[in-house]
């Protein structure tokens, strides 16, 4: 069985090499066409509720702020890079260089101008730019805790930023790459305009309207600095649109009509089978999900205090089976999710820690722990759709197994949030947020006080691993102990149980080239996207 | 009459005060708040961010102090700013409320049109195969929710290859494209309604055609048509025009979903959008105008048995 799972996942990880390399069969070569003009359309599930990246880490603010924006430094995007792997871009800074001890990092400004919109007006952009976003961040912006460890930041000169750090954090160039990191003018912040409905970058396209529930509407910037590989100016496509869609049945409907290029948003594997029915040129592109849905086991209440035990439901749940049955593919969660390929454990590992259940070794735990005829509690679900209550289900029948009684409590993810913050819950099945950096699951997850760490985890010596990675420059030992964090975890913590990731569906239309969907929001592939004729 | 209506229009007030004091208690009786939600992306953001955002929006206040400060607001004519987008509530319901309205007038127009007529039809032919056929059809209109009613119709069109032209736009902007966008979200609203109205317009009618002024109409000569339509339906209306006050009024709710469904940027979807982010300013705003209306409509109903029956004129003079 075991087998015939691998081979099944392994088919699907082959499946966007095999759609590249059909797109690259059919595809006429790139020089050879125009590659400029033409309107994109994508879907995007949700109104942005305003423009200020400083006020909330929504994704439709952020999607939406992407096309018109850009990050001191940027992710690299392409055929050859994976949906989770983060490769440093110069983005407004063109290079930078870091000092010996991991605490300086000096930034170099590339010669950009800001968007021509009152009051910033086409001007260049300067280190004060720069300085200005970060301090306001800093002093109350949503991203603060990406700063955290920043001492200071300074402009020596209108061209260069100078960021001192507090102790090394070699995750700082990823934090600047944040999906929320987006650089302002200082405009933003002096009174100049309302950062909530007026956008001004220096990204591929100026927002040009927004209306509620109906478009966000972006014509191609003149001035972008962005080049693509053959020195052509980048954006290709003059106009984009994004419609705000809410009902997943309207966004089928808008997709198989052809009104929406690129889908972006929740989408399973039945629902894309019907979509290619309807629309047989589509492009099939998936990934890994970028989140997982995770089991809180609430050490307040008695028996999840006990490490047996929760070492006994991790061996209780069959996830393999859930991930075949539920979602028809995707990963085995981990401590770290399985979208960050580079980070997380091997898969072969994680199949031996999570996707191994063994019912007699669950049940001897159980007894050892005093529980020898099981105990029952409320699993307060939330309710992030249909598919992921049957995920619950199947946790709760995999427990029923071992002779632990679930009695499902549904509860809609806004309250649920609520509740594990307040710790009002005995154990909690949810979908972590997209992360993608381990330290992002580290932080959040395990260090005291974090907004993640639902289940009040205060582990000295976690705690200590976490705080040591950060500072580790070498990337092969930060590996190892991104890995040992993870091992460590599994040994002592057991909380939350990783559960699995999702297939995430990103189809476009078949005229649609140079998509590359990746983890971090704002669509940073856009800008090399250009439409078949 | 004007005192009559203006008892009425008091007692909506203070019926429209009672909604307001419930709504703003209930929502927030439900766990989780918009600082939960504007945050819930992040993993970078420290508890102390937290109370500083819920403070800066004055939900670290007790509830009988927010409510004071919203009402007296609402008093003056200030509904507050949205929690979630930082904008103007008047305005956001102001631009949702005119795509609402335009359908839910549509959805009872058209709903008055084929319930009425259904059902004087069905009283006309009472007994035969066309009776039936109109009766099962109303059994099943009104079983079926108007959700899946919505999605049925979505699904359906794509089915014949047509599909809505997005996005949105007003009837001022593009009347083609709204008259598409808005017509079959109309017809999924109407349906429910003309179903209700068929069967009471068809009892009503029988029970009316029985009646002795219908009988010396008949032997005056009066001719069919101009007896049901003249004189029966006429009289059969006050029932009708009741039962379509009520029905506007399942109608209004079940824009909420309609609008998701078919992506129409009204006051359901706002009020949709505005309880999943836990956007208490918006929500209260929202059903204190679905109030309004309810109330503007009854009060209407109300007036209207006059119009149609001078004796109860009569009896309100």
């Amino acid at each position: 069985m075991l087998k015939r799972l691998l081979a099944r996942y392994a088919f699907v990880t082959a499946l966007p090499a095999l759609a590249i390399a059909a797109a690259m069969v059919v595809a006429p070569p790139a020089m050879a066409q125009e590659k400029h003009g033409g309107k994109v359309v994508i879907n995007v599930h949700a109104d942005a509720p305003n423009f200020d990246p400083l006020a909330s880490t929504e994704f439709a603010v952020h999607s939406r702020l992407g096309l018109a924006m850009n990050r001191l430094v940027e992710w690299k995007t392409g055929d050859d890079i994976g949906y989770g792997q983060f490769v440093a871009k110069p983005g407004l800074a063109e290079s930078w260089e870091i000092s010996e001890d991991g605490l300086t990092y000096t930034f170099k400004i590339r010669d950009a101008v800001w968007q021509d919109i009152a009051p910033v007006s086409g001007r260049a952009v300067t280190a004060a730019d720069v300085v200005a976003t970060y301090d306001a961040i800093i002093a109350g912006g949503v991203q603060k805790g990406l700063l955290s460890t920043v001492d200071a930041i300074t402009a020596p000169d209108d061209k260069t930023v100078v960021i001192t750090l507090k102790r090394p954090n070699v995750v700082l160039l990823q934090n600047l790459a944040h999906q929320n990191m987006w650089i302002l003018p200082t405009e933003a912040f002096d009174g100049g305009y309302d950062r909530n409905v007026t956008v001004i970058g220096t990204g591929p396209w100026i927002l040009t309207g927004d209306e509620a529930g109906v478009a966000t509407h972006y014509v191609r910037n003149e001035n972008y600095f962005g080049k693509d590989e053959n020195g052509e100016q980048l954006p290709y496509v003059d106009e984009v649109e994004i419609l705000p869609i809410k009902d997943l049945n309207a966004r089928i409907m808008a997709f198989r009509s052809g009104q929406v290029d690129i889908w972006f948003g929740p989408l399973n594997l039945t629902q894309m089978e019907g979509l290619k029915q309807a629309v047989p040129d589509i492009q099939d592109v998936q990934t890994t999900a970028n989140t997982q849905s995770e089991l809180y086991l609430n050490p307040g209440f008695e028996p999840f205090a006990s490490l047996e035990v929760r070492q006994a439901m991790n061996l209780a749940l069959d996830r393999m089976g859930l991930g075949e049955v539920v979602r028809g593919g995707g990963g085995i969660g981990g401590v770290v999710g399985p979208a960050l390929n580079a980070q997380t454990l091997p898969e072969e590992e994680r199949i031996a820690l999570y996707g191994t259940p063994d019912h007699e070794k669950a049940k001897a735990l159980l007894a050892e722990a005093g529980y020898p005829e099981g105990f029952s509690f409320e699993f307060t679900v939330l309710n992030y759709g249909e598919e992921f209550v049957r995920e619950a289900e199947w946790i709760q029948q995999d427990l029923a197994e071992i002779g632990v009684t679930a009695e499902i409590k549904m509860i809609d993810p806004v309250a649920g949030q609520a509740m594990g913050k307040e710790g009002d819950f005995q154990a909690m099945f949810l979908m972590m947020s997209p992360f993608a950096e381990a330290d992002e699951y580290f932080t959040s997850h395990y260090l005291p006080g974090a907004v993640r760490n639902y289940t009040g985890i205060n582990d000295p010596t976690l705690t200590a691993m976490i705080e040591e990675q950060q500072g580790i420059v070498d990337v092969a030992k930060r590996q190892e102990k991104i890995w040992e964090i993870q091992r460590y975890v599994y040994q002592n913590i057991q909380n939350p149980l990783p559960i699995w990731a999702a297939v995430l569906l990103h189809p476009a239309q078949g005229d649609i080239r140079g998509w590359n969907p990746m983890i971090t929001q704002g669509f940073p592939s856009l800008s090399e996207v250009w439409i078949e004729r | 009459m004007i005192v009559f209506a203006i008892r009425r229009a008091v007692l909506g007030v203070l019926v429209l005060v009672a909604v307001a004091l419930m709504v703003f208690v209930a929502i927030r009786l439900i766990p989780g708040d918009i600082v939960n939600q504007q945050l819930s992306e992040a993993g970078a953001v420290t508890p102390e961010l937290l109370q500083e955002k819920r403070a800066a929006m004055g939900l670290d206040k007790p509830v009988h102090e927010q409510f004071l400060v919203w009402a007296s607001g609402v008093v003056s004519g200030d509904l507050g700013s949205s929690l979630w987008t930082g904008r103007p509530v008047s305005a956001q319901v102001g631009a949702a409320l005119l795509p609402t309205l335009q359908l839910s007038i549509i959805a009872i127009v058209m709903g008055a049109l084929l319930g009425v007529g259904a059902g004087v039809l069905a009283a006309l032919w009472r007994g035969t195969a066309g009776d039936m056929v109109l009766r099962m059809m109303s059994t099943v209109f009104l079983a079926i929710p108007q959700l899946w009613l919505g999605l049925l119709t979505l699904t359906g069109l794509a089915l014949i290859g047509y599909y809505i032209p997005l996005p949105y736009r007003s009837f001022s902007a593009e009347p083609w494209a709204n008259f598409q966008q808005v017509i079959f979200p109309a017809l999924a609203l109407s349906l429910g309604v003309a179903a209700a109205l068929s069967r009471l317009t068809r009892s009503a009618m029988l029970e009316v055609t029985g009646a002795d002024f219908i009988r010396a109409a008949r032997a005056r000569g009066v001719s069919s048509s101009g007896l049901y339509l003249g004189h029966a339906l006429k009289n059969a209306l006050i029932p009708v025009i009741t039962l379509l006050g009520t029905q506007f009024g399942n109608l209004l709710s079940g824009t909420v979903i309609i609008e998701r469904i078919f992506n129409i940027p009204g006051l359901g979807n706002l009020l949709f959008e505005a309880v999943a982010n836990r956007d208490y300013t918006v929500i209260q705003a929202a059903v204190l105008t679905y109030g309004l209306i309810t109330i503007i409509v009854n009060l209407m109903v109300d007036l209207s048995y006059g119009l149609v029956d001078p004796r109860i004129r009569g009896i309100r003079s």
